[in-house]
């Protein structure tokens, strides 16, 4: 059939981490949020070391400016090591090399979800001193694929920033505005993500963070009062979980509402800053935020659910 | 595999063998469907992720039959991967076909029905998927629940082999839109529900035909556009026919919402969302669903 091939043509099946559900769908918002609390990672997985060290192997390999990992897979594998973590005790978690196990199958996974963006795991393996068999690899990734339940499209901060910039933000709603304060905080959002204490907030809660953080920086605060009102009045959106997130985003990013962009991309933009930064930032929440919270993927629903059946 | 005892072959879905077959610990019995994929040492393939994931998703629906586990098994040490559905002996051919040749024919719940398939497929569609393909035989009845799901829900790509069958081609024109069978690529969905097809063709041209004589033939006016699709040629200019008088047994609110979801231009034809707020529905308790 000519038509059914011509369907075909365009892949309608392409997961986008801004729009997970594929299309402009009628109400986006009830379905996320709905998703948001399967889909986010414990807190005790995002302290552990097995993710700490599965973290720093993903940053080295999408920092490593040969390999051309796009930044958007290395989220989007950060964020299945945080869910199987969640879900599943990794095998042989205590030693070296499991975590880097999981990071590389993590990031095999996530480049098949995207397209363009299929990844080599033995160039990403060139130069460790032990490198995995593709079988090893394979297994790994069916691992992590029954765990995530092959929930593999993902709800993160990203899938909400077009809902509050469309929803929140006050008019006159220039487009080379918005598209300014999207790019600003996606990058905030890709950029803070191996801070530990983001697993303490969901991904609705993250994302509006961040949009205010960036407006802040690229509206010059003009029109952060309005836009803040906005988000608050969400009746997802806890205002006291917004004001810790900007904190910590604060903290890891070095940003905030008040720093000109031109600050803002002057500071903290090389790669072994921002890795700097996680490192000193999560050694010492691991210290602070391990005890007494056994928190599960239970918790990590009840953290994000908001009042979601109103908005369906 | 070995969790699955194979009670007996039960088709050959669009993209592969369906077995009956019961969970030897729960007893459950499950739809499996092997899949013709090949998994090299690149491991599962991208297209097929993609796809499972999305049927991942859309199962959360009772209005849409429940994928309940993946499972990968090995062949030939090759690895085969399966899909286990829920298992649902029925199709909505065989429960119309039942209701009208039982002995005792009662009147089909035919709003309620169609009220679950509008749910089920604005489900689909507010996750971005249509179905392409939605047709008697694709949507599944739980009997005992009374409940409509719909089934070989997105499987394009990565697992539909060239259907060849013939038979098999006629049935899926039957519900074609005719945008489609214009040729356009932007595809819509149309569903309706009768106990006979609207449009029973037996090819393309006498599939488009068939529409045609019931709803006349498309003008420019009506669908703009519509002579630009790829497939349109000059056809008999047909009067549109009086659509009750093909539905003698549908009451007017039900011609009416028929005829919304019979309309050419894809842009003017009703979503499955705004058809659940039809007064067609008024006489259902929604909130049973």
């Amino acid at each position: 059939m000519d038509e059914v091939a011509a369907a075909h043509e365009y892949d309608e099946f392409e997961f986008d981490l801004e729009n997970p559900f594929t299309s402009p769908a009628d109400e986006p918002i009830a379905s996320l949020l709905d998703a948001e609390g399967h889909h986010s990672p414990s807190v005790s997985a995002a302290s552990s070391a097995a993710r700490r060290d599965a973290a720093s192997f993903i940053s080295k390999v999408q920092y490593d400016g040969k390999l051309h990992v796009h930044p958007r897979v290395a989220y989007l594998a950060l964020n299945y090591v945080d869910r199987f973590l969640s879900k599943s005790r990794l095998p042989f978690e205590h030693t070296p090399w499991a975590p880097r196990l999981l990071a590389i199958s993590c990031l095999s996974l996530a480049g098949k979800m995207q397209r363009d963006s299929a990844i080599s795991v033995a160039d990403i393996q060139r130069g460790e001193e032990a490198s995995f068999d593709e079988a090893t690899i394979r297994r790994m990734e069916r691992l992590v694929l029954d765990a995530l339940d092959w929930r593999v499209r993902s709800v993160t901060p990203l899938a909400f920033i077009s809902f509050f910039l469309s929803a929140c933000f006050p008019p006159p709603r220039h487009p080379p505005l918005l598209a300014a304060i999207k790019a600003r905080a996606v990058d905030l959002l890709l950029r803070v993500q191996p801070e530990v204490k983001m697993a303490e907030f969901c991904p609705s809660v993250a994302a509006a963070s961040a949009l205010l953080a960036a407006a802040g920086e690229v509206a010059a605060g003009a029109h952060l009062p309005d836009f803040q009102a906005g988000v608050t009045a969400c009746p997802f959106v806890n205002s006291e979980k917004l004001r810790e997130c900007g904190e910590v985003m604060a903290a890891a990013c070095c940003v905030g509402p008040g720093r000109t962009a031109a600050a803002a991309a002057s500071s903290g933009e090389t790669p072994v800053t921002v890795l700097g930064h996680h490192r000193s930032i999560s050694s010492e929440s691991e210290r602070t935020s391990t005890v007494g919270s056994a928190a599960n993927s239970s918790d990590a629903k009840k953290r994000c659910m908001g009042p979601p059946r109103q908005w369906g | 595999m070995e969790k699955y005892e194979k009670l007996e072959k039960v088709g050959e879905g669009t993209y592969g063998k369906v077995y009956k077959a019961q969970d030897r610990e729960t007893g459950q019995v499950v739809a499996l469907k092997k899949t013709r994929l090949e998994m090299d040492e690149e491991g599962i393939p991208p297209t097929a992720l993609r796809e499972i994931s999305l049927l991942r998703l859309l199962s959360q629906s009772v209005y849409v039959v429940r994928l309940l586990s993946v499972e990968q098994a090995t062949k030939n040490g090759k690895p085969i991967l399966y899909l286990v559905f829920e298992f649902l002996d029925t199709d909505l051919k065989k429960f119309v076909d039942a209701f009208r040749k039982g002995p005792n024919p009662r009147p089909l719940p035919s709003n309620n029905f169609l009220y679950q398939l509008c749910k089920g497929v604005a489900h689909c569609h507010s996750h971005g998927v249509l179905h392409r393909d939605l047709k008697p035989q694709n949507l599944l009845v739980d009997k005992e629940k009374g409940i409509l799901k719909i089934a070989d829900l997105g499987l394009g790509r990565a697992f539909t082999v060239p259907m060849k069958s013939y038979t098999h081609e006629i049935v899926t024109l039957w519900y074609r839109a005719p945008e489609v069978l214009l040729g356009s690529t932007h595809y819509s969905t149309a569903e309706m529900v009768r106990r006979q097809a609207l449009f029973p063709g037996d090819s393309e041209l006498q599939q488009l035909l068939h529409i045609f004589r019931l709803l006349g033939t498309p003008t420019e006016e009506q669908w703009p556009g519509v002579t630009d699709l790829r497939d349109w040629h000059e056809f008999p200019q047909w009067k549109p026919q009086i659509l009750e008088r093909s539905v003698p047994a549908l009451e007017p609110e039900g011609v009416d919402l028929l005829s919304k979801m019979l309309q050419y231009n894809p842009a003017n034809r009703i979503s499955a969302k705004s058809a659940m707020e039809h007064p067609y529905f008024d006489t259902l308790d929604k909130s049973q669903f």
